[in-house]
């Protein structure tokens, strides 16, 4: 395994001497570790007769002084700045005291930055060397796709539509408890890169075309165990008795599959967004000329654990259904039933949005339920083959060539495992297993939809209590923003399809889904926190102290590092936290009645974020009616006004009142509907 | 297809029913489901055919729906 050591830009600094950190002895687990740079004229910069180190002992102590905090320094970076550490606090709470003060220029958390696991398949970094004659070899870009799409703005962006699978990798490689059905024409069970273990039996969808007629089948039978993929070529003969056109076999399956499931990190081949860990189920529903309905709905529900008639229980439910394929635009009963069927089972279904240029989605990806993906070119605008339209969830990169020349190499094509046989299948011990290439590419939204499954795989490893509409709304809001430059020039933002095509485009969210796939981030939402707040004060009053309570729930394995709480929007209330604002639970005290927002942002000890906000309503402290009523009226007539005010304060009371005992709920509410009346009575003029 | 109001797996069943309602001959083809079956109608003619599905469309009391068993093809480009 090679690795990749992405280093802080200034804690990474080479600099000599060893790390000796003179640790404040507060009692405290919590430590604080910060970068801070004096400015050029500060005065804590003086020359001592000192060395450096002890130059900046003194400083941390002046400074800590300063802020009321014990400094210890660490390790020299410059002349003018170093490491300080300080207990009892975070790196960003610590942090953001230094960075107030008048003598320094910046101060920042000195965070710790984690390997990045490369695969170490060769063809994650590049494919074979490109050979013009004989038409093969490449992408130079390797699996472009699976990568970290660089900083927005620098050089290393070259591929913004990358997914960044790479650090979703970092959280999880992926759990063999979650398995990613793959419906497609079978799998070449032998590929050479499909023998890590992961890749299950599945089974043989494909039945009869009519009673004893297995042409479209291929395997001379009908529904069956053997989720191999026999090849799918149509010969001449078949493209007119079967209805379609004469081709070769696509191994369609094998690749989608792989690029799911391809055992990764061993050397060999290609890498697979599930890591090789992930396990992968063929579904066979595709044969010669496309496979039927009833069988592709049949297998949905197999794959998720539901029942077939005339079909053995599927022991091993899948949690993700991947579906490169598609036809008529309208979802018709038989899909939105079979997909709702899946989703309440718990198995995300995913749908590649379809190839024909900028048109409607296709079913089933059209259809409720269904994750539809659509495709980008590598620079995040819609490739010209992927349809569009409201109904697509997300977009992920699909393959796109730039090189559109006769005999020039694909740049940004994808790759996968396929076999070299033309019509039946090359057995692996014959040489067989290959993968594609520049030459023999892998494009169309077929392979956007299983990096959309192989994400939802990972997200499904770290949390697998998430639903459908969970993982799908994650998905979404993770995803990275479309683009609205970088693409070929003059062309146009996507609209809304009107039967015409459609080609290379800018994406808007009303065409291309919420975004373009970014794996880490989805990943680590899954992964992270999911803060929450709960009130602990049953009626909070002004002038009392009111207690608010983390209730976050976090991914399995995962602790909470740090909890940050603070006063969005004080309104009329004048709230402030008392006490400290980084525990588990805080304290606040309104001194008027209204209503305050608070935030917490909770952080995990993979550094992932999140933050959410309640809004509390206070009530005024003491429940007394007001001696005299102003009116607010100019004149008689009508039924009288109720003061605002005056409707909190029993408000206030009525829920105090019910919070003591259920049992005085019936009197308090009559206590407070006669107060109302009386009042309303008193507002007359 | 057809989507059964009571579902069944009774394949002899629903096949002699749907030749029964539909006036043609009608193989049982595939179930997708206790409900959701796949029958092939063996017709002289399209529009013979055309005729068996409107019958059994017409039988709501028996089918829920009545959809053609299409084909769904890759998406590759």
């Amino acid at each position: 395994m090679r690795k990749l050591l992405i280093c802080a830009a200034v804690g990474a600094a080479a600099l000599a001497g060893p790390l000796s950190l003179q640790m404040p002895s507060a009692q405290s687990s919590t430590v604080a570790r910060v970068i801070v740079k004096y400015r050029a004229d500060s005065t804590l910069l003086r020359k001592q007769a000192l060395s450096v180190a002890g130059q900046q002992t003194l400083q941390a102590s002046a400074l800590g002084n300063r802020i009321g905090v014990a400094l210890g320094a660490g390790r020299a970076i410059s002349e003018r700045s170093h490491v300080v550490v300080a207990r009892g606090m975070t790196s960003q709470q610590l942090a953001t005291r230094l960075a107030a003060e008048s003598d320094v220029e910046y101060a920042v958390a000195d965070e710790r930055k984690r390997i990045l696991e490369v695969p170490n398949d060769p063809l994650y970094s590049s494919g074979p060397a490109v050979n013009t004659a004989s038409g093969s070899g490449g992408p130079v870009v390797g699996q472009w796709y699976l990568k970290p799409p660089g900083a927005a703005g620098t050089a290393a962006n070259t591929a913004p539509a990358a997914i960044n699978a790479e650090q979703a990798w970092d959280i999880t490689k992926g759990s063999p408890s979650i398995v990613v059905a793959v419906l497609d024409t079978g799998v070449r069970f032998d590929h050479s890169d499909l023998q890590g273990g992961n890749v299950l039996p599945g089974y043989d969808m494909v039945s009869e075309d009519s009673p004893g007629d297995f042409a479209s089948a291929n395997d001379g039978n009908a529904r069956d165990p053997d989720a191999s993929d026999p090849g799918d070529f149509v010969t001449a003969g078949e493209a007119v008795t079967l209805g379609c056109a004469q081709t070769s076999s696509s191994w369609h399956g094998t690749q989608t599959l792989s690029l799911i499931g391809a055992a990764t990190d061993n050397g060999v081949g290609m890498a697979s967004v599930g890591h090789g860990r992930v396990k992968v189920m063929p579904v066979r529903v595709l044969g010669k000329c496309g496979g039927f309905d009833s069988d592709i709905v049949a297998a949905i529900r197999w794959a998720a654990g539901i029942d077939v008639p005339g079909v053995p229980h599927n022991a091993n439910p899948a949690r993700v259904i991947n579906m490169s394929l598609g036809g008529s635009v309208a979802c018709s009963p038989q899909y939105s039933d079979a997909i709702g069927e899946a989703n309440q089972v718990g198995a995300v279904v995913v749908a590649a949005a379809g190839n024909s240029a900028g048109h409607l989605v296709g079913s089933p990806a059209s259809c409720p339920g269904a994750i539809a993906v659509g495709a980008v070119r590598h620079v995040g605008d819609k490739v010209g083959f992927s349809d569009l339209g409201p109904q697509i969830a997300i977009s992920a990169p699909g393959g796109n060539c730039v090189n559109t020349g006769a005999g020039e190499a694909c740049l940004y094509s994808m790759i996968a495992a396929t076999n070299k046989g033309t019509t039946s299948p090359i057995l692996n011990a014959a040489g067989g297993s290959t993968y594609t290439d520049a030459f023999d590419t892998t494009l169309g939204t077929s392979f956007s939809a299983p990096l959309v499954a192989g994400t939802a795989a990972l997200m499904l490893s770290v949390q697998p209590a998430l639903t459908p509409a969970q993982v799908k709304a994650k998905l979404q809001a993770t995803a990275r923003p479309f683009p609205t430059t970088g693409g070929t020039a003059g062309i146009p933002m996507c609209t809304t399809p009107n039967g015409s095509d459609q080609l290379e485009c800018y994406c808007t969210t009303s065409t291309c889904g919420a975004g373009i796939l970014d794996a880490h981030a989805a990943v680590a939402s899954a992964a992270g926190v999911q803060p929450a707040i709960s009130l602990t004060t049953t009626t909070p009053t002004a002038n009392q102290a009111v207690a608010l309570q983390s209730t976050s729930i976090l991914g399995p394995g995962r602790t909470i590092a740090a909890y940050q709480w603070s006063i969005l929007n004080a309104g009329t209330t004048g709230a402030a936290i008392t006490g400290a604002n980084d525990g588990a639970s805080v304290v606040v005290t309104p001194t008027a009645a209204g209503a305050f927002v608070i935030q917490l942002t909770v952080t995990d000890d993979v550094g992932t974020s999140a933050s959410t906000t309640l809004s509390v309503t206070v009530v005024s402290g003491v429940v007394t009616p007001p001696a005299s009523t102003p009116t607010t009226g100019g004149g008689g007539g009508g039924g009288g006004s109720v003061d605002v005010g005056w409707l909190a304060l029993l408000l206030g009371a009525v829920a105090a009142l019910a919070a003591t005992a259920p049992r005085q709920r019936a009197r308090a509410v009559s206590a407070a509907s006669r107060r109302g009346r009386s009042r309303g009575r008193s507002d007359r003029a | 297809m057809v989507k059964l109001v009571r579902g069944s797996d009774d394949a002899a069943a629903i096949s002699a029913e749907a030749t029964r309602i539909a006036g043609v001959r009608v193989s049982y083809a595939a179930a997708s489901s206790a409900q959701w079956h796949a029958l092939a109608l063996h017709c002289a003619s399209v529009a013979e055919c055309g005729d068996a599905i409107a019958r059994l469309r017409g039988a709501a009391d028996v089918y829920q729906a009545v959809e053609i068993d299409g084909r769904k093809s890759r998406s590759a480009s």
